[in-house]
Order: structure tokens, then C-alpha cells, then sequence
């Protein structure tokens, strides 16, 4: 079920109050009526693959289990590892067996027809929080752990098609400690509010106009010349929506999660107001950033290795992080280049820091306007490589950004997706974000990373969340928008990673 | 986690506006699209409503289903604004529904006959071929589309929850409110003496003045003459094949057109076009025409005239007006010389299945050839001296 549809929130309007009732006036475990309603979620796309949830679900409980008990550490090692390959097998079977087999096939001259596997939703997920999970567990950064929560933290439906992907000392400490497990009204009113947002970014702002970028990428699949205008109409385009429909997914998970009480990690801020690639990063899919900071970049070497391991480990990280996304060479390109552009962030940084000029120039505020649209200029061309069908279109759409194939049809600047550039550069340039409009309140996990941006938020924007009549008619208004907006449906570009 | 005392009584409060809020916003706005919707059925008000863009995904397959037709056209926007059902059905004495909607892909098109077959079979329908191209654009701009408001499944199996997901759709999308208030504008509008030509969109006129660099283009292109270099791909016409053979099985006469928009293609797409629907009448089982008019002739070459200035052909992005609409229907038809009909021009498209294969293939190179500066037949001067004899009399065929 997607959250941005009429069934999910008709849906909701019939279980929410339900929930109350059962849970407030009847005593029932909202515990266990969460799991329910986790699992009803997941099982509604395609009932068999809730098989394939709970079966890992246990699994994991079982090794887990097994890892608090056993004190020998070899026997431990192994059991991490039978945990990490048995959960990066199934993730490899569904994901990525077509992707490898056809490549080796192809590099062998062997004849391979793909076999048809339909991917569970959300295994990219629900296998990294798992993977981190057992990882903690050998760490001992946990004692023991109860089944139900264990479940609730896995299958929670805020967080289980598309994350942000949660760690267990996020989740379960909050499951553990919660005794009051009915909707609270402070809880709700910024639950609600953080749902229409996303709900209002998604539906609203972005994808009636979607159509006008899937047009230019399918084009560059069937050969067709990409002028420079539909070249760069399709790449900032697509910037647009996967951040108004990622972060419009998080926005609204953050929501679900907050009305049931429940604090999930951010996954966005304001990643267009990045500077550099390295500060995009900090902003971006922040919890997806830091699974591949802990168990890929550390383990290949970090930063502390000097440089060449350095640049080794941020193009080996991004690039496994690209495969991540997709089993495509087009992603493994997408992973790349951000691997580089890492790389020369870290080179730059080096250099400028003990030159005085330099260290003063990149202060400034001029600089740091034009790194925002060097940075966005660089990540629309590497998103061409993350939504083309294949690498030969990407090329192709590549060819056009740089006016390979001529100025091409003007009046596309006038009509689809373009007109509305101006005011999407106003939202992820100069309008805070949705944590920074609920500053006040503990809505999410926030890294303290932001502490000064969102400190900084007090004093530059008057636009912050109450509990107000005024706010109340805003998240209305919000909702509303966003809901008669709703076209088709159109599921996430995250749901299916 | 928790906010102070004080901020929970607020919050209690909040919780209380932002349900009455949402309760309200959502009874008035249900109420509204229900009460106009009632008013959009009724026959008179149909005819406006397909003619208002912004609906068209949500309401048309209703509003079909409430007009039940004897005619019906399918394709997107440029379909939508050239006919006018106010001036089709008088003219054919039949009843005429238009399904075009904006942007309306091939796909689209075809469940909608799928959707629309399966409730009423209309007698005829009309498809302008270059709206069922299988090529990107015309596949992939789905804007709004929905499918759980038609009769049938994309698989041809009914579906069981149409009434339900109509009456929400109806009800909640966005698109329909705004739409709804488009409606009632237009409608007080003409309530109040205003005419069709004044209030809806497909009667704007496009001003030739202001594009005397497109005409002199336009011009040079018909005078000077040039070879013909084409190195694409041919379209399979799949999409076009599939609705044509619905439209067949299901026993509606249909009317296929090329639209008014002259030198768009190469003579190799139109010929290949040609020998599908060729093969495609053999196997048909209804009747089945294809008038071509996607070439220069007195419609197109409108602009070409000395001095003119507000077009009664062409709105100003382009779209064919509901008058274009009314040469095509008189001569697929075959109703010149009937009360209302217009004086067609001498050289207005031709029904090139009912003409032999040869002769079809020759006309198709001819009348592309013009657009490389080839003339054969009536020169370029005859048809803008003939353009200039009717001229005045077709810009009185649109209703008042």
C-alpha cells in the first residue's frame, strides 16, 4: 500500500480511530496491534512475500538469540557471518542474481535468458537494518532483545518499505520503554502535519509533472537525439522528484511513525543546500549514508590511511552503494561518480585548508552560493545515470545536456515541468525543511549535526510549527492539497531498491 | 518524548480544529463536485463539459456512459478541440460524444473504447491516427489517468469496483474541483448570453500576425523545391492496430482521420500507415475509412493568405478549432449539400481505403511532395485564390 493513495488513507481513517478504541478503551496491546497492521501492510502488495519478511524476521531473532548466549568469540565470528551472508544472499538472489548471472554469461559467450524474480519490497531495507542489527548484537552493543519488539522494529510499516533505515538503538530502547501505547493529541497534530507535507511534496509539487521527464528518458531508451533543453529539463526535472518523492516519503513515514508516538531517524536535510558533494552526502538518505560509513568505508580503509586509501574507500564505498540502489551498470556508474566526486572533495579540502586565501575565499558567502549550483549541476548529471533505463540512454540524455544534438524543442521551456523550476529551486534553496519548521518539538532522531542550522532556523524563519488554530487550518489546507492531488497511483522511486 | 503541559492543551485543541477542518473541507468539497457533477450529466451540459479541458480523465468515461452515443471520437486534446458536439450533432442528426483529453496517449485511448465498449456500443467511431503513435510521447504522458474508473481491466475482466472508485474519484481528485469551478464559470457565463466562441477554450483563434517568421518558413518550404532525407525509424503502429481491431470486434464503423498538421511526417510513415490500415480494413468486419487532411490545402495553408490576421481554423497553440472539425465530419461523412454543412474546399482529404491501392500510394507521395515544394494538381496560388472565395463563408459555420 502506498502511503500517497486514497486506499492508504481511507485506510487509515478507519484503522486510527479503531487503534484508540482497542488500545485505549479495551487495553489491547498496541504492540502487537502495530505488527498486525505492519504485516496487513506488507502483505497487501503480495501476500507471499510476507513468507519471506517473517521468515527472516525469525531467523535473524534466532541468530541473534544464539550470539547474546554464545561467549566463545569464534563461534561468534561465524555465526555474524553465516547472519550477513545468509541475509546478503536472499538481498542477492532477489536483487541482483539476473544482473550477475547475465553479465557472467555474457563475459563467458554463454547464452543466459533471465528468470523471472519478482522482488519483495523493501528487501534492501529490511535486510541492511537486519544486517546492522546483528552486527550491534556481536558488537554486544545490546543485551538482550524481546521477540515482539524485535518484529515491531523490522516490519514497523512507517519505516519498512523505504526506510530511513533505523538501528536498533534508535527503535528499540523507545519500544522498550514506552508503557502509554495510545495516540496522544501533541503527538498527532505533528504526526499529521509532518504527513501532509510529504504527501503535499509528492503529490502536489511533483508528480503531475513526472510525466515530462519519464518522456525525455524513455525517448534516449528508443535512440532518440536529446536536445540540450530536454536534456537538462529531464535531469533537473528528475533532481526534483526523487528529492520531492524521497524526502516526501520520509516526511511522511517520520508522521506515521510520530502519530503511534514513535521516533524515527531524519533522512533529509536540505540536501540542495549542499555545498560540496561530501556536505550533500551528510544530508542525503542520512541513514543510508551512515550503514555505508560503518560497513563499508571504515572497514575499507576510512579516512586515517592516508589519501590513496581514502579515495580508494569513498570510490569502493559509493560504488557498492550504487549497486545498492539497482543492479544495473547504470547505478554502478551513478556510485562511481560520486565516489570521485567524494574523492576530489577530500583532495580539495585538503589543499585549500592551509592556504589562507583559499581557506578565507571558501568562507565566503559568494562561494558558497556557487558551490550550491556547481553541487546541483553536478548531481543532475550523475541522477541522469541513476534514472536511465540503461547506460547507452544516460549517455544519450549526457550527449544532449551538452548540446551534442543541438538546442532542441523551446517550447518545452514554456510547457511540463520547466515553468515550475523556479519555484522548486525557491523550496530547496531558500525554505527551510520540514524538521527545521518543527524545531521545537522532538519529531525525529536528529544528528547533531544540524544543531546550528536548526538553531540558526530560530532567528531567520518565522515559519515554525505550533499547536495552533493557525497550523491546525495549514496542516488541513496541506493535507487536502496534497490528497486531491493524487493522481494515478505512483508508487516511490525508493520502493524499489 | 512529550511536549509541556501547557502545549498538550494546546495540542488538544489543535487536534480539534484540524478534525473539524478536515470534516468541513471534506463534506463541502464532496458535496460541491456531487451537486455540479448532477448538473454536468444532464444532456445539454454534456456537450459543454467534454469541450472544457482538465476533467477530461476522470469525468469522460462517466459522462459517456450517461450520453451513450451514436458517434464517438477518441485521441487527445487536438481531437477534443475539433469537435464540438453543439456542431456535430445537428449537422449529422445522430448523437456525438467526444472523448479527447489532454495530452490523451494511445494507450489511454484504447481503454477508454475498452472501458466504453463494454457498456455501450456506439455506431461509429473516429480516431485520428496520429494520436496512437507507439512512439514515447504519445505512450508515456499519462496525466491523471486511472484506471479503476473504467468498466473493464486493462486485462478485459470487468471491474467490480468501478462504481465505487468513480463516485471517490469524482468526488475527491483535485482535478475535478478546479474543473468543477472551470464549469460553473463557463456555464453562468453562457447562461448569461454568452456564445460558445466566447467562453470556451478550443474557439480561441491564433493571431497569424504575430508569426510572420513561421509563415515565411512555412512558405518557402511549399515554393522551394528540396529531396526528401528520412533515416528514422518507422512507428509499428501497434497501439493504432490494437484499438482499430477493438473498435472492429466490437462491430463500430470506424472513421480513422490524419488531422490537420501538414509536413509533420515523412512519406515513408504515412505510407506505412497507409498499407497497415489497409490490412486492417480487409480484416475488419465493420466499415472502416481513413480521410488523410495532414496536408497543405486550404485549412493548412490558412496562414498563407495576404493580410490575415485572427485564424478561424487554428487556436493559438496550434490546435485544429471546432470549424476544422466540421469540414472533417462533412467530408467523412459525405454530407455536403445538407442544411448546415460547409462548402468544403476542392482539395480537402479523400477516403484513401475506398480508393484503389496505386492511386492512394500516388495521392500520399503527392500531397507530401508539396511540403518539398512539388506541386501536382491544384497549384499553391489556385487553393490560396479558393481559400480566399470561401474564406469569409467558413468563419460563419462555428455556432454563436
Amino acid at each position: 500500500m502506498v502511503f500517497a493513495s486514497n486506499i492508504f488513507i481511507v485506510c487509515m481513517a478507519i484503522v486510527l480511530p479503531i487503534y484508540v478504541l482497542l488500545v485505549g478503551r479495551f487495553g489491547f496491546s498496541g504492540r502487537v496491534l502495530l505488527i498486525f497492521l505492519s504485516l496487513a501492510f506488507y502483505a497487501y502488495w503480495t501476500p507471499i512475500y510476507l513468507v519471506i519478511l517473517l521468515g527472516s524476521i525469525v531467523a535473524n531473532f534466532a541468530v541473534a538469540q544464539s550470539l547474546l548466549r554464545d561467549q566463545d568469540d569464534r563461534s561468534r565470528r561465524f555465526k555474524l557471518w553465516f547472519a550477513v551472508i545468509g541475509n546478503l544472499g536472499l538481498l542477492g538472489y532477489f536483487k541482483y542474481f539476473n544482473f550477475f548471472a547475465a553479465n557472467i554469461a555474457d563475459l563467458l559467450g554463454l547464452d543466459f535468458s533471465t528468470v523471472s524474480i519478482a522482488l519483495p519490497l523493501g528487501i534492501s531495507f529490511f535486510t541492511f537494518q537486519q544486517v546492522s542489527f546483528i552486527a550491534d548484537v556481536h558488537q554486544r552493543r545490546l543485551q538482550n532483545v524481546d521477540f515482539l519488539d524485535y518484529t515491531l522494529f523490522i516490519a514497523f510499516f512507517p519505516q519498512l518499505i523505504a526506510g530511513p533505515i533505523v538501528s536498533q538503538a534508535e527503535l528499540l530502547p523507545q519500544l522498550k520503554r514506552k508503557k502509554n501505547w495510545n495516540i496522544r493529541a501533541d503527538q498527532f497534530a505533528l504526526g499529521f502535519f509532518l504527513f501532509s507535507v510529504g504527501l503535499f511534496k509528492k503529490s502536489f509539487l511533483i508528480d503531475p509533472y513526472t510525466a515530462f521527464v519519464d518522456v525525455v528518458f524513455d525517448d534516449a531508451k528508443h535512440g532518440v537525439a536529446i536536445g540540450f533543453i530536454d536534456g537538462w529539463t529531464a535531469a533537473i526535472g528528475y533532481s526534483f522528484q526523487i528529492y520531492f518523492d524521497f524526502s516526501g516519503y520520509s516526511d511522511m513515514a517520520i508522521g506515521l511513525a510520530l502519530l503511534f508516538g514513535l521516533r524515527l531517524p531524519i533522512n533529509f536535510f536540505s540536501p540542495y543546500k549542499a555545498a560540496s558533494i561530501r556536505d550533500f552526502w551528510r544530508r542525503w538518505h542520512i541513514t543510508l549514508s551512515r550503514m555505508l560509513q560503518r560497513f563499508l568505508y571504515i572497514p575499507f580503509g576510512g579516512s586515517r590511511n592516508g589519501k590513496t586509501r581514502t579515495v580508494i574507500a569513498l570510490i569502493g564505498t559509493m560504488t557498492i552503494g550504487g549497486l545498492w540502489h539497482g543492479a544495473g551498470w547504470q547505478f554502478v556508474i551513478w556510485g562511481l561518480l560520486h565516489g570521485i566526486m567524494l574523492s576530489v572533495c577530500h583532495l580539495w579540502a585538503g589543499f585549500y585548508r592551509p592556504r589562507i586565501f583559499l581557506n578565507q575565499l571558501v568562507q565566503t558567502r559568494i562561494w558558497y552560493m556557487s558551490m550550491v549550483v556547481v553541487t546541483f549541476a553536478a548531481l543532475a548529471i550523475t541522477w541522469v545515470f541513476f534514472r536511465a533505463e540503461d547506460v547507452p540512454s544516460a549517455l544519450s540524455v549526457v550527449q544532449g545536456m551538452l548540446g551534442m544534438n543541438g538546442l532542441g524543442d523551446t517550447n518545452y521551456l514554456t510547457r511540463g515541468i520547466a515553468p515550475a523550476f523556479p519555484i522548486y529551486f525557491f523550496i530547496v534553496w531558500a525554505m527551510p525543511n520540514s524538521i527545521q519548521i518543527t524545531r521545537r518539538f522532538p519529531v525525529a532522531i536528529k544528528p547533531d549535526t544540524f544543531k546550528t542550522e536548526l538553531s540558526l532556523s530560530r532567528s531567520r524563519w518565522k515559519l515554525q510549527f505550533r499547536p495552533n488554530i493557525v497550523w491546525a487550518i495549514v496542516s488541513a489546507a496541506t493535507f487536502f492539497a496534497g490528497w486531491f492531488s493524487l493522481s494515478s497511483l505512483s508508487p516511490f522511486i525508493y520502493f524499489q531498491f | 518524548m512529550g511536549l509541556v503541559a501547557q502545549s498538550r492543551k494546546a495540542s488538544r485543541r489543535f487536534v480539534r480544529v484540524l478534525i473539524l477542518c478536515i470534516v468541513s473541507i471534506l463534506f463541502a468539497v464532496v458535496l460541491l463536485n456531487n451537486a455540479i457533477f448532477q448538473l454536468i450529466k444532464s444532456p445539454d451540459q454534456i456537450r459543454t463539459a467534454e469541450m472544457i479541458p482538465g476533467w477530461g480523465r476522470i469525468y469522460k468515461p462517466l459522462l459517456y456512459d450517461a450520453a451513450q452515443p451514436d458517434l464517438v471520437s477518441f485521441g487527445y486534446s487536438w481531437v477534443r478541440d475539433l469537435f464540438d458536439p453543439e456542431i456535430a450533432e445537428p449537422l449529422i442528426g445522430k448523437t456525438f460524444f467526444n472523448f479527447g483529453v489532454s495530452g490523451g496517449t494511445s494507450y489511454e485511448s484504447y481503454r477508454f473504447m475498452q472501458g466504453a465498449l463494454a457498456y455501450h456500443v456506439p455506431e461509429a467511431a473516429f480516431l485520428d491516427v496520429r494520436a496512437f503513435y507507439d512512439v514515447p510521447r504519445a505512450r508515456l504522458t499519462e496525466h491523471q489517468f486511472d484506471d479503476s474508473i473504467l468498466r473493464v481491466n486493462r486485462d478485459g475482466s470487468p471491474n467490480t469496483t468501478v462504481a465505487l472508485s468513480r463516485w471517490f474519484k469524482m468526488s475527491t481528485a483535485g482535478a475535478v474541483l478546479g474543473s468543477n469551478i472551470r464549469f460553473l464559470r463557463t456555464n453562468l457565463a453562457l447562461r448569461a448570453g454568452s456564445t460558445r466562441q466566447d467562453v470556451l477554450e478550443p474557439y480561441q483563434h491564433r493571431d497569424w500576425s504575430i508569426m510572420p517568421d513561421k509563415i515565411a518558413d512555412y512558405r518557402r518550404q511549399l515554393m522551394e523545391p528540396s529531396a526528401e532525407s528520412f533515416d528514422g525509424d518507422i512507428p509499428t503502429f501497434s497501439d493504432l492496430a490494437a484499438s482499430v481491431k477493438l473498435l472492429c470486434g466490437a462491430g463500430v464503423t470506424v472513421h480513422l482521420y490524419d488531422g490537420p498538421y501538414p509536413c509533420a511526417e515523412p512519406t515513408e510513415i504515412a505510407l506505412s500507415r497507409f498499407v497497415l490500415l489497409k490490412g486492417l480494413q480487409a480484416q475488419c468486419a465493420s466499415d472502416m475509412t481513413f480521410h488523410a487532411f495532414g496536408y497543405p490545402n486550404a485549412v493548412t495553408m490558412e496562414g498563407l493568405q495576404e493580410g490575415v490576421g485572427e485564424s478561424i481554423f487554428f487556436r493559438p497553440d496550434g490546435h485544429p478549432r471546432p470549424t476544422i472539425g466540421q469540414l472533417i465530419l462533412t467530408r467523412i461523412l459525405g454530407l455536403e449539400g445538407r442544411d448546415l454543412a460547409p462548402t468544403l474546399p476542392r482539395d480537402f482529404g479523400v477516403d484513401l481505403l475506398a480508393i484503389p491501392e496505386s492511386e492512394a500510394r500516388t495521392w500520399i507521395a503527392e500531397k507530401d511532395g508539396r511540403c518539398r515544394g512539388k506541386w501536382s494538381g491544384q497549384t499553391m496560388e489556385q487553393i490560396l485564390a479558393e481559400l480566399a472565395t470561401n474564406y469569409a463563408s467558413w468563419a460563419d459555420i462555428a455556432p454563436e
